[in-house]
């Protein structure tokens, strides 16, 4: 008797130790595979593809944004100042929710592009490390910003992020036209053209 | 386990695909680039050179004892090529990259901490203490090499790190067998080494190392592909996408004025 009970509960011990490492396998393993995926589909993706997936948003509000927070001045920061942006200006500047969402895609988007650009150009590491930090950043940004709306946070917070995913996406999207035009000097005088 | 005929054919099968890859790593020039791997290599075919003499001619408790010093062995060297991988992807000049140090370090700490609870709770059908300490530390040494090829394939691919295109071709190769090994290793705590259950999960694990055997001499002999360049009409898209937001720039820039 005593020995049918003891082999039950070894049976039980084991069952459930398998079950364990069966729930390990099954979220680590398609997990992995999906990785792979993910991979061989980035490195099969050409640039033209990547830059399809990029969202136009409007660069007027965000440089009017991320300005506020990259080159402060007395008149920006100053609470009487009319030039200083309201939060409603800078919410709006950005575009929202469906800015957000653009910048996120964007960032995305981007990251995939630094991906590629490290593959052709070993120069490039240096500034595609940038690209990728900046796009993290943004992610990261966005998540924190959408923590504080669920939250329905102090108006105090949700500025502070709004200006700080501005900001960077801004930073990002200056590498990357830079990166370019390290990568391929051949358009560098028509960019000074046009600015 | 008992050996079969077909056991030893595997180990054939198993020498001819090491001779064959360690001349791939040879002949181009690979030795230098991946040296922990092709240490690996190396191992893996001075170990049937070692053991078989060892099995046919010395007692089964010799035997025993030299298959499981060399399978330590074996979990060394293997951890090395993991260690290898991973830092030609996190840190490929030697500086980690600065968003994903942490990260990792957290999940490697964690998967050690997991995979420990795991093996603390396995309770192999071995009569022997040093049966039941070999069994548990096989089944912690696979956890954990599963834990970290899944580490380094999901950071690096969440964070948009590039690979080297050899580099991504051992790595999967190494990740798919990690996950035999893991079953195997399962199977090994549960059902014990003389249940012929064990056995069939053991063959199956060989076949699957020989598939990556063979995977590894083909893809390593193949060249990387040549890395493509920025097409005419790439550098004009992303010129124009550049040229488009300065334009809109200008034009409200007017109308503010």
């Amino acid at each position: 008797m005593a020995a049918a009970s003891q082999r039950n509960v070894s049976m039980m011990h084991n069952i459930l130790v398998s079950t364990e490492i069966v729930i390990l396998l099954g979220i680590l393993v398609p997990l992995m595979l999906r990785a792979m995926r993910r991979h061989r589909k980035r490195v099969a993706t050409s640039l033209p593809e990547l830059l399809c997936k990029l969202e136009p948003l409007s660069r007027v509000g965000l440089e009017a944004v991320a300005g506020d927070m990259l080159e402060p001045t007395p008149d920006k920061m100053d609470l009487r100042s009319e030039v200083r942006l309201d939060r409603t200006m800078t919410w709006n500047l950005i575009g929202g929710l469906e800015g957000l969402r653009i910048m996120k895609n964007n960032a995305d988007v981007l990251i995939e592009v630094a991906f590629y650009l490290q593959q052709w150009s070993t120069e490039a590491i240096e500034v595609t490390g940038h690209l990728r930090l900046s796009a993290q950043d943004i992610r990261r940004e966005i998540r924190e910003l959408k923590r504080a709306l669920r939250r329905n946070a102090g108006d105090v917070m949700i500025p502070l992020h709004v200006q700080r995913v501005a900001g960077a996406y801004y930073l990002m999207t200056c590498r990357v036209i830079s990166l370019v035009e390290i990568s391929n000097s051949a358009v560098l005088p028509q960019l000074r053209d046009v600015l | 386990m008992h050996f079969t005929i077909l056991d030893f054919a595997f180990q054939g099968a198993g020498f001819v695909g090491h001779c064959m890859l360690l001349r791939v790593l040879w002949a181009r020039s690979f030795v230098r680039q991946f040296p922990r791997f092709t240490a690996f290599v190396i191992f893996q075919l001075v170990r049937p050179l070692v053991l078989v003499p060892i099995l046919v001619l010395t007692a089964r408790s010799t035997y025993f004892y030299a298959y499981h010093v060399f399978n330590a062995l074996d979990v060394g060297f293997t951890f090395a090529v993991i260690y290898g991988i991973g830092s030609s992807v996190f840190r490929p000049f030697g500086v980690w990259a600065p968003d994903v140090r942490n990260r990792v370090l957290l999940l490697v700490a964690g998967g050690v901490i997991v995979a420990a609870i795991l093996t603390a709770q396995i309770n192999p059908p071995a009569v022997l203490l040093i049966h039941k300490i070999t069994i548990k530390g096989e089944f912690f040494a696979a956890l954990l090499m599963l834990e970290l090829f899944a580490i380094i394939l999901l950071v690096s691919s969440s964070a948009g790190l590039a690979w080297r295109h050899h580099v991504r071709n051992i790595a999967d190769a190494f990740a798919v067998y990690s996950i035999a090994l893991a079953l195997v290793e399962w199977a090994h705590s549960y059902y014990g080494a003389a249940n012929p259950v064990y056995a069939h999960f053991s063959r199956a694990r060989v076949v699957i190392y020989l598939l990556a055997l063979a995977y590894w001499n083909m893809t390593l002999w193949m060249p990387e592909p040549a890395r493509t360049e920025v097409t005419a009409e790439s550098r004009e898209a992303i010129f124009s996408l550049h040229s488009r937001l300065i334009r809109s720039l200008s034009r409200v820039r007017e109308k503010k004025d």
